[in-house]
């Protein structure tokens, strides 16, 4: 049997070294460009600041319209997010060289998932601070709100890296990536999008979208991320590779 | 002796082009290959295929008696190091950290004292600290073969490896390249224009013996005479 020095099969312990090597390098990347960070939390907040303007007061007192303007500050704070997953390895040809080595590709991909919903998650964190200030949420259901969008903000940015991932790989090698990746991003993302608003308004006022039952959107939450990143997982080699 | 690279009967297109029709190749421990050709004959597109970036339009590729082409039944996710022809970094991390990078890529984790002996091997000592945006595009290609000394490969893929060093340099990188075969017993392909790598190399081929396009151009010729 054939056997070469650099020997290092992939099993289960490498495969999660490699997931966590991917994480520690974007968190790294994200660190070292940290105005591109600065930059979408300032245009979050601008937004959260300009829509009052254009609702109007007495709109803002309304909770559909608060949980809508928020979760409409998420979907530009996950489009630049995700169009920029990829950015530092790809901008010098690193990429190439870490497709070429010992990481497994579905580990880039998972790596990639998980640091991209982090990267999101850190910057709802104060988005929900200051949207709870402008948008005058009630400090009744202030609690129960947030007890439920935590988890379904959670969700929902598994959901929605897993599916950018995908769709990030599908058009990385396009001329037109710039529109096409929000063009096919937005209307697949409209089934977790709309579960997520959903569930949130259903606290709020005690109502929900459609006629789907609150057990139907939450199953839809769930299934984003399970069917996207086991897609993300089985087509690794195919969407990490040049045609 | 040990075959770590082979392909049989690979063709490649670019597009609906035919590029390189019917190549085989084997590549040996301690073997160095230059491919040589003319621009646009397929020479890093035919690394890119043989490292696994890419796929050919039909034919094998075996790497380490594993079949990586038409089905990848590798057992190890990779085998080489492809150096493009472009240094591939990341850009506004600091020297120390691509050195990192590439060594952990690899799943290889190294004393901090080794990865400054590699950048005082390549001439960049003192620099470790600063952002490989700033350096040289000569001075980028020394940073990758400071990785190379560190990860040791059993093949190297390298596209044009001396793009940007002086003659220093590129001395640098043949005795790294040798020192490699000789310790490691690493195989060597690479795709160069280089006059002192390719006499260098033990072996050379010609891509242009295999371009299609050439041979259609040739009977276009003849027939035309």
């Amino acid at each position: 049997m054939f056997k070469h020095k650099n020997s290092l099969k992939i099993n289960i312990k490498t495969w999660f070294f490699a997931f966590l090597f991917i994480n520690k390098l974007s968190l790294h990347s994200a660190w070292v460009n940290k105005t591109s960070w600065f930059s979408v939390f300032i245009f979050a907040i601008t937004l959260l600041i300009i829509f009052p303007f254009g609702l109007g007061i007495e709109a803002l007192k309304r909770s559909d319209v608060q949980i809508g303007c928020y979760w409409i500050i998420n979907q530009f704070v996950i489009i630049t997010s995700v169009s920029r997953m990829f950015s530092a390895e790809q901008e010098n040809n690193a990429l190439d060289f870490l497709l070429s080595s010992k990481t497994p590709r579905s580990a880039i991909l998972c790596g990639k998932i998980s640091f991209t919903s982090m990267q999101i998650l850190s910057l709802q964190i104060p988005i929900i601070f200051f949207w709870t200030i402008f948008y005058h949420v009630d400090e009744k259901t202030i609690f129960l709100l947030l007890k439920t969008i935590i988890p379904v903000t959670f969700l929902f940015n598994i959901g929605s890296s897993s599916l950018g991932a995908l769709l990030t790989c599908i058009t990385a090698k396009s001329l037109a990536k710039e529109i096409l990746l929000p063009l096919l991003f937005f209307p697949l993302q409209c089934g977790i999008l709309l579960a997520s608003v959903s569930i949130s308004i259903q606290v709020a006022s005690n109502s929900l979208l459609g006629t789907f039952s609150s057990d139907a959107w939450w199953t839809i939450l769930f299934m984003y991320p399970i069917i996207f990143t086991v897609l993300g997982i089985l087509l690794s080699n195919i969407l990490l590779q040049e045609q | 002796m040990n075959c770590y690279l082979s392909c049989d009967n690979l063709s490649l297109k670019v597009g609906y082009q035919p590029l390189i029709n019917l190549f085989s190749l084997n590549l040996y421990a301690s073997q160095s290959i230059a491919l040589i050709g003319s621009n646009g004959c397929g020479k890093t597109s035919l690394l890119k295929v043989l490292a696994g970036l890419s796929k050919p339009s039909s034919g094998k590729v075996h790497v380490l008696s594993k079949q990586l082409w038409p089905e990848n039944q590798s057992e190890h996710e990779n085998f080489c190091v492809f150096l493009s022809h472009i240094p591939g970094l990341l850009l506004d991390h600091n020297i120390i950290n691509n050195l990192k990078f590439y060594t952990q890529s690899f799943g290889l984790k190294l004393p901090d004292e080794s990865y400054l002996n590699a950048l005082n091997r390549v001439g960049l000592k003192n620099r470790e600290f600063q952002t490989a945006r700033s350096l040289s595009n000569g001075q980028k290609r020394r940073l990758t073969l400071a990785a190379l000394t560190l990860i040791k490969p059993n093949i190297i893929l390298a596209d044009e490896p001396t793009n940007g060093l002086d003659s220093d340099g590129i001395s640098l990188c043949l005795n790294i390249f040798e020192q490699l075969m000789n310790s490691n017993k690493t195989a060597l392909l690479v795709a160069t224009h280089e006059q002192k790598i390719i006499d260098w190399c033990q072996y050379k081929i010609n891509l242009e013996n295999f371009s299609l396009q050439n041979k259609k151009s040739k009977k276009t010729i003849k027939a035309l005479l």
